[in-house]
């Protein structure tokens, strides 16, 4: 039951890629987020070399956020005009990102800013989703509890260059979308992450954004920054394993349908509370393994063969 | 094989042929092919004398520049922090000999001859030697051969070669399935009275072949045909999964 990977160079079981392509769709369907922050990390515990799990993660991002554009394309909920501004950032960010990869990856730095990255992530993400759902228990159990205001502004109506976003009716200074899009760039190219479990909290709470038109634009900047770095890492860092790549989207395309028929069925936040409770778990597996003393100092690094 | 065997033994017994060579060496593959479905590979390697002794048979690989790291600790977190890169490091070496070597070579070795890995070792060179301590160098050239035996690709053990009425002899060599490709070389010597009478090489191709080879180089050579066929795959697969669920 064994796949060659050929970029990876090693053989693994094909119906645990499935498998795993198969979760992160599920993650899709539902919760609406790409559920590469959990695929990453499960690729690196199963042997898979952290650069081709981050670069073949992006290519995956590409397949799950196609059919969602589309979708919310035809429903109209798509600004296109925030979605080119986030991207001029987007395009930029994860181009230079990648470069960045590259360097760290030559220097013999990338695994462990791909661990530390995900340490990070995962550790914020398990952690707000955590506080999230106790808040959701706590407010069905009182429901006179105070409720958090919606959004505020402040700095994005003080910055320069303002523009108009007809769709999201917002007029607001470019720089911020643009920055957005810039952040969650270099993050899609460094973790191989959509970014869209950041990217929509910080359009409807930073932007203000309706929630409709910032899920629909939010899938426009992550298709475009996804394909982006997956063009990028396999010409500048050979990186992208298209055997993987395409049992983890075979997978995630199965899984997919499975997530939202669940999503509809099972009570949210008591789900979302367990997923929280994994990804600290995940997180702290992760760092341990950074603490902790590794099983051979010495490894083997480049070889360049002699002409 | 037994044909080339009988050549062999017909080699032999032709009396004006065999004074001209000590030794015939031939191998039952010249080729190890690394498709998909590598898991090692047994190389046999097989010959004849012309008078009674010990063989001893080494297997190199392409000598390469080759980086080993360490990891230091750092505010807690192991981080790769030395880097030493040497020259001339073979990808693999293993040697098999029909008795154990300290039986057969003197202690010191054979002058000008590179038969134990740490013999073979002697001529790596590390890149930039002025830039790190001796000891430390010698601790990086250590790591170097924990790291590559933990690959297999360095095995402590001396293989076994069998001899057949001290005339005949074989040797099965055990690949390990991660094995660098390059052009091996396989190098069967005569002893006698602790010294290399005859030494004969043969070539041994070691490369990726197969549809994963083809991806392999593709990823490489074509890398801007080979992202837009990863960026094609994943819009089709995902647009057509979109589609289908839609349905369903």
């Amino acid at each position: 039951m064994e796949v060659y990977l050929p970029i990876a160079e090693l053989s693994l079981d094909w119906p645990l890629l499935l498998g795993l392509g198969a979760i992160a769709g599920l993650m899709a369907g539902m919760f609406g987020v790409g559920g590469g922050f959990l695929l990453t990390p499960l690729l690196i515990f199963v042997g898979v070399p952290p650069t081709v799990a981050v670069a073949t993660q992006a290519n995956q991002v590409i397949a799950t956020s196609i059919s969602g554009l589309l979708a919310q394309w035809q429903r109209g909920n798509v600004d296109t005009r925030m979605g080119m501004t986030m991207l001029l950032g987007g395009l930029v960010g994860s181009t230079s990102g990648v470069f960045l990869f590259g360097v760290l990856k030559r220097i013999g730095q990338i695994d462990l800013t791909i661990a530390l990255g995900y340490v990070i992530l995962l550790s914020v993400i398990g952690a707000l989703m955590l506080v999230e759902s106790v808040r959701t228990w706590r407010r069905r159990r009182d429901p006179q509890a105070p409720r958090r205001r919606l959004h505020q502004h402040y700095l994005v109506h003080r910055l320069p260059f303002k523009m108009r976003f007809y769709r999201s009716r917002l007029y607001i200074s470019a720089l911020v979308p643009i920055g957005i899009g810039f952040a969650i760039g270099v993050l899609s190219a460094l973790l191989g992450i959509g970014g869209g479990f950041i990217l929509l909290p910080a359009m409807i709470y930073l932007l203000g954004m309706p929630t409709l038109v910032a899920i629909g634009t939010s899938s426009f900047q992550i298709l475009f920054v996804a394909i982006n770095v997956t063009f990028l890492q396999a010409v500048e860092n050979h990186t992208v394993d298209i055997v993987l790549a395409l049992l983890l989207i075979l997978g995630g395309a199965i899984g997919t349908p499975f997530g939202s028929g669940l999503a509809a069925k099972l009570p949210g936040f008591q789900l979302r509370g367990l997923l929280s409770l994994v990804i600290l778990a995940m997180a702290i597996k992760l760092m341990i393994e950074l603490f902790a003393r590794p099983d051979a100092i010495y490894s083997l690094g480049a070889i360049v063969r002699m002409p | 094989m037994i044909a080339r065997v009988a050549a062999v033994l017909t080699l032999l017994l032709a009396p004006s042929m065999v004074s001209a060579q000590a030794m015939l060496v031939d191998l039952s593959k010249p080729r190890v092919a690394i498709t998909s479905a590598f898991k090692g590979a047994d190389i046999l390697v097989f010959g004849a004398l012309d008078a009674p002794g010990d063989v001893v048979i080494t297997v190199s690989g392409t000598p390469v520049r080759q980086t080993v790291l360490r990891k230091e600790r750092i505010l807690g977190l192991w981080v790769t922090g030395g880097r030493q890169t040497f020259d001339e490091v073979p990808t693999y070496y293993a040697v098999a000999a029909t008795r154990p070597l300290s039986q057969i070579l003197p202690a010191e070795g054979v002058a000008g001859v590179a038969i134990t890995l740490s013999e073979r070792l002697a001529s790596i060179r590390p890149v930039d030697p002025g830039r790190r301590r001796p000891d430390d160098m010698e601790r990086f050239r250590d790591g170097l051969v924990d790291a590559k035996r933990r690959e297999l690709l360095y095995p402590a053990e001396v293989g076994p070669v069998n001899l057949v009425a001290g005339r005949l002899f074989r040797a099965e060599l055990q690949f390990p399935s991660r094995l660098p490709v390059g052009d091996y070389q396989i190098t069967a010597y005569v002893v006698r009275d602790g010294q290399t009478v005859s030494a004969v090489s043969r070539p041994l191709i070691v490369s990726k072949e197969g549809f994963s080879a083809e991806l392999f180089d593709a990823a490489r050579d074509q890398s801007i045909g080979y992202g837009v066929l990863a960026i094609s795959m994943a819009l089709l697969i995902g647009w057509g999964a979109g589609w289908v669920g839609r349905r369903l």
